[in-house]
């Protein structure tokens, strides 16, 4: 599928985010890429009839979803990314944000923080449902369930992201993730499971 | 429906406020001239300043997440210094060496407080550095002078330790020559 017709889906999805995560996407090409990546990413939306001046975007603006996974989709095939690196950009998305920073004061542990991710979820999209589905301090593990239509690229994005959450909550250098389930592929849901040792 | 209007406005002004808030807190960082970092309960860092990427050399993006432990060579060290600063609920200071991105160690002076939120829980630490290379490094010359000062006063202790102990022998000596000598005098006048 072209980056045009993926937009254009894209553009179907319905709801509202935070402006603070399309800062994060920019502030994260700015780093990897320069003001150069960066501008090329623009002129890439550009030429497709997206104007993104991130710049003008507060943080805590609702703007549609569908422009903050488009900056995803075109970054992606104007730097040739892979997997790993947009599971990376999702990684790194929670250390820009000042929002995050804020309300990490409720994670006050790991499991009061994964209960705590349908609300955080919540604080961020109008659209979608995230399920806090079952914690096992115990055996060490987590497991999210995700009810949002998104495109693939954005579910890797996700897994990264979640997995970033999960690192700052638990007091463990091996943590990891995987999405077991993907509404991309029939399921009723996204379900990404958390493991740390 | 009356009520909708005003609670916009409200909810408007709360962003901006927001907005503003962040954009203070990130200026007053970027200039307080101490390397300054906030670490959440399990000791993950979640915010650094300008500063704290100067001493270290990482930048926010690379040290955001990690664990506060890992930029120290003494990690238990650290623990420990952490565990006091929650039981005392005081700042604790302690001198650690800090290890940076090219692995260089620098000896910093380490300050801890809890952070707690309006309803008294812990919700982390704030940490402030203050590099004592310069210090750490007078404190040695100075030490290193204080010993060269000492060996000299040492060596010049014992030169006049030797000089006593021949005058003292001369002087004894002295005194059984002026003995033989009046002994003498006496056997001459017989």
């Amino acid at each position: 599928m072209s980056l045009k017709e993926e937009i254009e889906k894209t553009m179907r999805i319905k709801g509202k985010g935070i402006g603070a995560a399309v800062q994060t996407h920019f502030h994260y090409i700015q780093e990897r890429k320069g003001e150069e990546g960066v501008k090329k990413v623009q002129e890439r939306l550009k030429e497709l009839g997206y104007s993104v001046d991130f710049e003008k975007i507060k943080a805590t603006e609702r703007v549609p979803l569908s422009l903050s996974y488009m900056v995803v989709l075109a970054a992606r095939e104007v730097f040739d990314w892979e997997d790993k690196d947009i599971f990376d950009m999702g990684n790194n998305a929670p250390k820009y944000s000042f929002i995050i920073k804020m309300i990490m004061k409720y994670f006050l542990s790991t499991k009061k923080a994964f209960q705590e991710t349908p609300k955080y979820w919540r604080k961020h999209y109008d659209v979608g449902e995230l399920e806090a589905h079952q914690f096992s301090e115990e055996k060490k593990y987590m497991i999210s369930r995700l009810r949002h239509q998104c495109p693939p690229t954005i579910c890797t994005f996700y897994g990264g992201y979640f997995l970033r959450i999960a690192q700052y909550v638990i007091k463990s250098d091996k943590v990891s993730i995987e999405e077991t389930k993907c509404i991309n592929k029939g399921d009723p849901y996204h379900e990404f499971v958390t493991k740390w040792e | 429906m009356v009520e909708k209007k005003p609670i916009n406005e409200d909810l408007k002004r709360t962003k901006e406020d927001l907005a503003d808030l962040e954009m203070y807190i990130e200026e007053f960082s970027t200039f307080l001239p101490l390397p300054v970092c906030t670490v959440n309960p399990v000791e993950r860092i979640i915010d650094v300043n300008k500063a704290f990427e100067g001493t270290t050399h990482y930048r926010s993006i690379e040290i955001v997440g990690e664990s506060l432990k890992n930029i120290f060579l003494e990690k238990e060290k650290v623990e420990e210094m952490l565990k006091e600063a929650r039981l005392k609920e005081e700042i604790t200071t302690r001198e650690l060496i800090l290890i940076s991105k090219e692995k260089k160690e620098i000896p910093v002076r380490v300050s801890v407080s809890i952070r707690r939120d309006e309803l008294n829980n812990f919700i982390g630490h704030f940490i402030s550095l203050t590099d004592i290379t310069e210090v750490k490094k007078f404190q040695e010359e100075m030490e290193d002078k204080i010993k060269e000062r000492t060996k000299e006063l040492q060596e010049r202790v014992e030169e006049l330790e030797k000089f006593k102990k021949l005058t003292e022998g001369r002087e004894l000596r002295m005194v059984e020559l002026k003995e033989e000598i009046a002994k003498l005098k006496k056997e001459l006048e017989k």
